[in-house]
């Protein structure tokens, strides 16, 4: 009787381990069956309606000019390298503000949910300042730290912090109090438990923290530098509009958008990495 | 002296329970007595089971032996020596099985003996022979979700065992499988414990199960909980599931659902 149970169970947790090459073309019609090719589809017939809209000559071009042009001016400013230049000053002030984020964020949370004197500290002063708009604060940052770099990066720095430590918290204090059970009773010490429990059970929920807050480090900066700055892209998209460059307008957005998807997508494949027991059992659907 | 408690007598106690209790703070502030004087001597290797209805505190005892719950009173002895925490003489299996989820079978079995810094090549040489013990050499790289119920059972039974304990404490370990699947574990369990060894205290609140797997069987009152009765199962080892239909065993279930409905 055990031999036919553990012989069915067998087959069905080793099934996904199989690597098995597929032709090329099992591959393909996989991926274009009914289900992804509608999800392909559909921003190209949105595309496809714009276009015609646009060159029928219903809305002027200022208001709204047709992908193609857009596409166009985007070719333009990848050529003369105007693009490059503002992604590279845009990029940089994300990923010093949200690596800062990251480090004290995870270290802070850390340090409350191990601590009842500082939860007891810090926890009024979070609840007060986590709610406060980010944009509320930017007068304030532009007195203590000019209107350079520094303001910027705090900016994004204070837009990020908050839902990773906040994560990071309530990942460790989430934990089943059984599982530490289970970890004490085989003779694990305090140090112990931190190590190899409560923060390998606590990673998803501090990892959903640090990629929801690489979507509002973005959000963040095209904010601050649309204010001011001299340089990024938001003060391309920010300025094109003062020049009613409408074209330039939709390709800084394009370009935001997919700098937005692509580092959604990132962070999801460091997660799939990461916490592959973790995506197979709670996301996975299993 | 009676025959039966000589024998008792000169096989040594592991486990001694002097008037143990345990009272909880609730949340208005009252206070819950989970249990109220529990005395019992456990002799070395022998497998003991607690019979008791849902919430009458046996879990409770159970976890005062661990040392994962602090007693309010009374005495708990593990060789002589008091009980204050977690003990690498215990091993404990709960019913939830409390894997680690991002831990391979091979990485939870060896943690424990990770954890008590014992040498590499003998936690390697350790984990292969209690993978082997419970079958599950072929899902030794699996990782906890991939396995069924009475798999991960078995884990948390190798798990518990790796650390060479005494005493194995069992918290109603086969609650969480179907019936099929629990009489199969019930009979591997018998299997692994002839082959290790050791003392077992079992919680359950299956009578059949008590019996099936018990040297002798202690029953429990409601909350607050007390020792209603002992029953010493005097059937022959090793035992197979076409004992629970023989006239002895239903003498054995007969009585104990007397002592355990008298009880009710």
């Amino acid at each position: 009787m055990g031999g036919d149970v553990s012989g069915l169970i067998e087959q069905k947790a080793l099934a996904p381990r199989a690597n098995l090459p597929i032709p090329l073309y099992d591959r393909i019609a996989d991926y274009m069956s009914q289900h992804n090719c509608r999800k392909i589809c559909s921003p190209f017939v949105v595309l496809l309606i714009w276009e015609f809209v646009a060159r029928i000559g219903w809305v002027p071009d200022w208001f709204l000019p047709a992908p193609t042009l857009v596409l166009e001016t985007l070719w333009e400013i990848i050529q003369s390298g105007v693009l490059l230049e503002h992604t590279c000053a845009s990029m940089q002030r994300a990923v010093v503000g949200y690596s800062m984020a990251a480090v004290f964020g995870v270290t802070l949370g850390l340090l409350i949910a191990w601590s009842k004197l500082l939860e007891d500290i810090f926890d009024p002063l979070i609840e007060l300042l986590r709610p406060l708009s980010t944009f509320a604060l930017i007068p304030i940052f532009f007195l203590w730290f000019g209107i350079g770099e520094t303001s910027k990066i705090m900016i994004i720095f204070k837009s990020c912090f908050f839902p990773i430590a906040l994560n990071t918290i309530a990942g460790i204090k989430g934990v089943d109090s059984k599982l530490i059970d289970a970890a004490r009773s085989l003779g694990a010490n305090k140090c112990q438990i931190w190590v190899h429990v409560l923060i390998p059970a606590a990673l998803p929920t501090i990892m959903t923290g640090l990629r929801i807050s690489t979507a509002l480090s973005m959000m963040a900066l095209v904010g601050v530098e649309m204010l001011s700055s001299e340089s990024g892209l938001g003060f391309m998209v920010i300025d094109a509009q003062r020049t009613f460059d409408t074209e330039l307008v939709f390709a800084g957005i394009m370009v935001l958008s997919i700098i937005g998807f692509s580092l959604d997508r990132i962070a999801r494949l460091v997660e799939r990495k990461m916490l592959g027991w973790h995506v197979e059992t709670s996301l996975g659907g299993a | 002296m009676n025959p039966e408690e000589s024998q008792l007598e000169s096989q040594s106690i592991i486990i001694q329970a002097k008037g143990v209790c345990k009272t909880y703070t609730g949340r208005k502030g009252e206070s819950v007595r989970a249990v109220a004087g529990v005395d019992l001597d456990v002799a070395q290797n022998e497998f003991v089971a607690i019979l008791g209805s849902s919430g009458c505190g046996k879990s409770t005892f159970l976890m005062m032996v661990a040392g994962l719950v602090e007693k309010t009173r009374g005495e708990l002895l593990l060789e002589g020596d008091p009980i204050v925490g977690p003990d690498s003489r215990c091993g404990v299996v709960f019913q939830e099985y409390l894997l680690f989820p991002w831990k391979t079978v091979r990485e939870n079995i060896a943690f424990g003996p990770d954890l008590r810094g014992v040498k590499k090549s003998e936690i390697q040489e350790r984990t292969d022979h209690f993978i082997k013990l419970v079958g599950l050499e072929k899902f030794k790289n699996c990782f906890p979700h991939e396995l069924s119920g009475g798999m991960k059972q078995r884990v948390a039974i190798a798990r518990a065992l790796a650390n060479e304990p005494k005493v194995l404490l069992m918290d109603e370990p086969f609650g969480a499988l179907d019936a099929l699947t629990r009489e199969a574990m019930q009979t591997e369990l018998l299997r692994i414990w002839h082959e290790t060894t050791c003392t077992v205290l079992f919680v359950t609140h299956s009578i059949i199960e008590a019996i099936y797997l018990a040297d002798r069987v202690v029953v429990m009152s409601k909350r607050p909980g007390t020792i209603k009765g002992t029953l010493a199962i005097d059937l022959p080892r090793p035992r197979t599931h076409e004992l629970t239909s023989t006239k002895k065993f239903h003498e054995y279930e007969k009585e104990l659902r007397g002592m355990v409905w008298v009880e009710m």
